[in-house]
């Protein structure tokens, strides 16, 4: 644990001796939650690479026809906006508080940009017909277990983009509460974990090249 | 954890993501992209000087993803 963290301003609960066990014990839980979210989204990834081994052709040719460039921004974007929340725990912790209430609001500037872009590349996808099951009708990619890449990706990408509307909303609450100590530091956790899962949907859906 | 340390991170993960890019293929961007979560992990979520617990936590949790994975693709391919 960052032994900088400030948990002065935790009210003890009864069950805990002292605050240090209460905070420890708020961090055991978040770990705990962010490993059955690994596994959650473990599950949609090897549901993907047993489709794709299985319709490799076909899951190669889908992935050509993705928007790499707009995918390739959002990684960008996700990866920066884990810097500025990772520097506004470090502002917090000495005793910078405009500095990490200006890196919050930068985090969450960039999670609305990742939400703009993915929701342009979305229409894009629906102008285009590159939909889950029954409704694909693009006609430059086709083959057995096309709509099953789409209808993987549609799903994957959209439980990614719900998990980033929480963590933008955590930030938010976070931000006008003006919390500066474990409440953000968890915050940060789970908005790091969002970064992770974007890490691996960036090349299992947008990079294919032979 | 430095400011300093954590723009340094940033770079290394803005290089990692341009090689990935640059190479384009699903494989060396995968394992690229385990870099990056290690770096993302010991280094931004403080993996690193977390509590022993924590790090326990952590590391089941990639043993999970590799049995779950692993079993699988095992049975998948081996059809």
């Amino acid at each position: 644990m960052p032994p900088d963290t400030d948990v002065a301003d935790l009210a003890l609960a009864h069950h805990f001796p002292d605050l240090a066990k209460q905070a420890h014990a708020a961090r055991l839980g978040m770990w705990l939650f962010l490993a059955t979210e690994i596994l959650l989204f473990t599950g949609l990834f090897t549901g993907y690479g047993v489709y794709r081994f299985l319709f490799y052709d076909t899951f190669k040719a889908a992935s050509r026809s993705m928007e790499t460039d707009l995918g390739t921004i959002n990684t960008f974007v996700l990866i920066t906006s884990s810097l500025t929340v990772a520097l506004a725990l470090h502002f917090v912790q000495v005793e910078k508080r405009r500095l990490a209430v200006l890196c919050l609001g930068v985090t969450l500037a960039f999670g609305v940009a990742f939400m703009v872009i993915k929701g342009i590349e979305y229409t894009h996808h629906f102008q285009e017909g590159q939909l889950p099951g029954q409704y694909y009708h693009y006609a430059e990619v086709q083959g057995p277990g096309v709509t099953l890449f789409f209808t993987l990706y549609f799903l994957m990408t959209g439980l990614h983009a719900l998990h980033v509307i929480a963590g933008m909303t955590l930030v938010s609450w976070v931000t006008l509460r003006r919390e500066r100590g474990l409440a953000l530091e968890l915050v940060a956790l789970y908005w790091h974990f969002v970064d992770v899962i974007w890490v691996f949907l960036w090349p299992m859906f947008y990079l294919a090249k032979p | 954890m430095t400011a300093l340390s954590l723009i340094v991170t940033y770079v290394l993960l803005v290089a990692l993501a341009a090689a990935s890019w640059l190479f384009g293929d699903t494989a060396s961007s995968l394992l690229i992209a385990v870099a990056k979560t290690l770096l993302i992990a010991l280094v931004f979520m403080e993996l690193r000087h977390a509590h022993a617990s924590d790090r326990i936590i952590a590391v089941v949790a990639v043993f999970f993803v590799l049995l779950l994975t692993l079993g699988t693709f095992a049975d998948v391919i081996t059809r």
